[in-house]
């Protein structure tokens, strides 16, 4: 069974240093990713959602610490834990084997460059020997394949191309090395409807061409819901629950996922059921004790104020942080 | 005005707005980012305006605002063209009109306490008063910050971004206004909180009778927000392309556009996400064009996705007409005859 896993994030904490103290921005994660899936983590924003993609491809800002935990990635059949190796080998597996496209990722192309640049100065930079043909077949095919026309966005500048157009560039450029991960931060945040629509299109396509692993982080329910296989729900730097997503989405377990699932404002379903949630979401930099969510939650107990709850296994794919599923 | 519609509190009267683009050695070129809107407002109504980013809702809010001018046309307050009234009249109907902006980060000053933030306009309003902070308690009760008094020497940075908002909208209730345009006021904020804001701002619509117009690009919101009631205007590219009620607009939509969006709109529902992708190509060419190709074009601004465009979709500009007699549900597509039954049940 361990062996079909491609990640394994055990026990991964993470904070933030800052003036006033730590922010605890992500708790005790632990997420398994199955090789050639879709996995989405959901949380609202600061709920430590980015902060995990950061952990574990060792990419936090300076004020960023880990402070405990393991990240397996399983390469050639053998585990190794990225939190131990060395600098140099954690280069060699950015890009080349885990790539992370990170949020707002339309402004990262250089304004002055081609688009064919940013591909030319990858390869350089990576010590590939590729010739320039080799790069641009290459290119032109990866665009192609994000539904552009890959031989004019190649000879085009940054700013001939709309929001979304960039965007499925950055992924193309991502997967020039033919990574086994890609890793997205928010991938769809920053477009419009339509555009959002064909990016979860060609994502999908992507995935199911390509067979690569996927893991993407999202503060938008419906659209993880829409491309992910698996799912972990993020809250106040804590995960509530992970799974299946039809599973999920169809019979949320946790009282968080469930209240979110019934604030959605979506274009079906009764209008007179939905119902948004009370309370304000906590501070990471001085979490209520016990649940993270106690303080919103309708079903709290004595014991949920006091002591944090672990994750029960409901079944083989399914975990819930609540103190309702304690046996 | 007066003698046929003496409801209507705001109307826009073949507003235009221009902006004019300049190229280098080249003769300037207009770029409407609104052309000839005329949209009546009633008292009480529940309006969300949606469209994608560029298609000039916010222009739109900022001209029925006042604060900005339109090129042509014409804006109406209570029955009055804004643009001709002495400006000691205008002040006086300023208050009633009031704009609540997206980002609740930056519309607030940082550095005042949130009871000035209130108690400031108050006084400003209602003169000095003796019960000045029994009113910033009420309003801050109304608008759901409790308990009111802990917040009092409290500053804003100590609330979340939906807290903001919560203030924001306290902030514009106070000269009692008749309108507020709320732009985009859910983007910013977190999505648990997101069905709470717009839910408070159906409360108050229904509590004191103020119109509502509602701008955002999420279609899903605009139908919570203006169910029961209110009526959804789509807009592309500076048009209104659809306006109707909601059960209209989401449950029987006719133009391309309008469908596109809705099918383009993620679910939860993994079974019918798949539908819906199916379904969009059929209203959505998805292809690349540029720009500057749809700024010459002279007809529809969506013949370019459109797959049900002809010839005439290409030269002439459709007009809002009636798609029933009732006259609530308007269209403005040449090919209504050519648009198929709508195939997805929104409660299913």
């Amino acid at each position: 069974m361990s062996d079909s896993k491609i990640l394994k994030i055990e026990n991964l904490s993470a904070i933030y240093l800052v003036r006033e103290g730590s922010i605890k921005a992500s708790v005790d994660i632990n997420l398994e990713m199955e090789e050639g899936s879709i996995t989405a983590i959901v949380g609202e924003s600061a709920s430590g959602k980015s902060t995990i993609l950061e952990a574990m491809t060792r990419s936090l800002p300076p004020n960023g610490r880990i402070i405990g935990g393991n990240v397996f990635y399983r390469r050639d059949g053998n585990y190794v834990n990225i939190m131990e190796i060395e600098e140099e080998e954690l280069r060699k597996l950015r890009w080349s084997e885990i790539a992370l496209v990170p949020q707002a990722v339309q402004n990262a192309l250089n304004p002055t460059m081609r688009v064919f640049d940013h591909f030319m100065d990858t390869v350089v930079d990576h010590g590939v020997e590729w010739s320039t043909k080799k790069v641009w077949d290459r290119a032109s095919k990866l665009l192609d394949m994000m539904g552009l026309d890959g031989n004019r966005v190649l000879r085009s500048f940054p700013h001939e191309l709309s929001g979304g157009m960039r965007q499925r560039t950055l992924i193309a450029l991502s997967l020039l090395f033919d990574p086994k991960v890609l890793i997205l931060d928010e991938p769809t945040s920053a477009l419009d409807v339509l555009t959002q629509a064909r990016l979860i299109r060609v994502l999908d396509e992507v995935h199911r061409e390509l067979k690569i692993t996927m893991i993407f982080v999202t503060h938008d329910l419906p659209v993880a819901a829409e491309l992910s296989d698996y799912m972990g729900v993020i809250y106040g730097g804590n995960l509530m629950e992970r799974g299946k997503t039809e599973d999920i989405i169809g019979d949320p377990k946790h009282p968080y996922t469930q209240a979110l699932v019934a604030s959605l404002m979506s274009v079906v379903g009764d209008v007179e059921k939905i119902k948004p949630i009370p309370g304000e979401p906590p501070s990471l930099l001085n979490p209520p004790n016990g649940c993270v969510f106690h303080p919103r939650c309708p079903f709290r107990m004595d014991k949920c104020s006091v002591e944090t709850p672990p994750l029960f296994k409901l079944s083989e794919n399914h975990y819930v942080r609540c103190w309702l599923y304690e046996k | 005005m007066k003698s046929d519609g003496s409801d209507v509190v705001m109307s826009l009267k073949n507003v235009s707005k221009i902006f004019v683009k300049r190229k280098f050695l080249r003769r300037s070129i207009p770029f409407y980012a609104l052309e000839n809107i005329n949209l009546d407002i009633e008292k009480g109504e529940r309006l969300s305006i949606i469209g994608e980013s560029g298609s000039g809702k916010t222009t739109l809010a900022r001209i029925a605002s006042g604060l900005d001018k339109p090129s042509e046309g014409s804006v109406f307050w209570f029955g009055r063209e804004i643009t001709k009234l002495k400006t000691k009249k205008f002040k006086e109907l300023r208050p009633k009109v009031q704009y609540i902006h997206q980002n609740p980060y930056a519309s607030i000053n940082p550095s005042r306490t949130i009871f000035s933030v209130l108690a400031d306009p108050l006084k400003r309003y209602e003169g000095e008063v003796d019960s000045i902070e029994k009113k910033v308690a009420d309003l801050l009760r109304s608008v759901g910050i409790v308990p009111p008094e802990f917040f009092f020497n409290k500053y804003p940075r100590h609330l979340s971004g939906g807290g903001l908002q919560r203030l924001a909208i306290a902030r514009a209730m106070i000269p009692k206004p008749e309108i507020i345009l709320a732009d985009e006021i859910v983007s910013m904020i977190d999505m648990s909180f997101r069905a709470a804001i717009v839910k408070l701002l159906i409360e108050l619509n229904e509590k004191t009778g103020i119109t509502i117009v509602m701008i955002s690009h999420d279609i899903g919101v605009a139908r919570y927000f203006s169910h029961g009631g209110g009526r959804i205007a789509v807009m592309l590219r500076g048009r209104i392309v659809e306006i109707g009620p909601p059960d209209a607009i989401v449950d029987n939509p006719i133009h391309p556009y309008t469908r596109a969006l809705i099918l383009a709109s993620p679910v939860a529902n993994k079974r019918l996400a798949l539908k819906k992708r199916e379904l969009l190509p059929k209203y959505n060419i998805q292809k690349e064009v540029w720009e500057s190709e749809i700024m010459k074009m002279k007809g529809c601004r969506y013949a370019f996705f459109c797959p049900f465009a002809s010839e005439k979709c290409q030269e002439e500009k459709p007009e809002l007409t009636d798609v029933e007699k009732d006259g609530k549900h308007k269209v403005a597509c040449h090919m209504i005859e050519e648009i198929p039954a709508w195939e997805l049940e929104s409660v299913g």
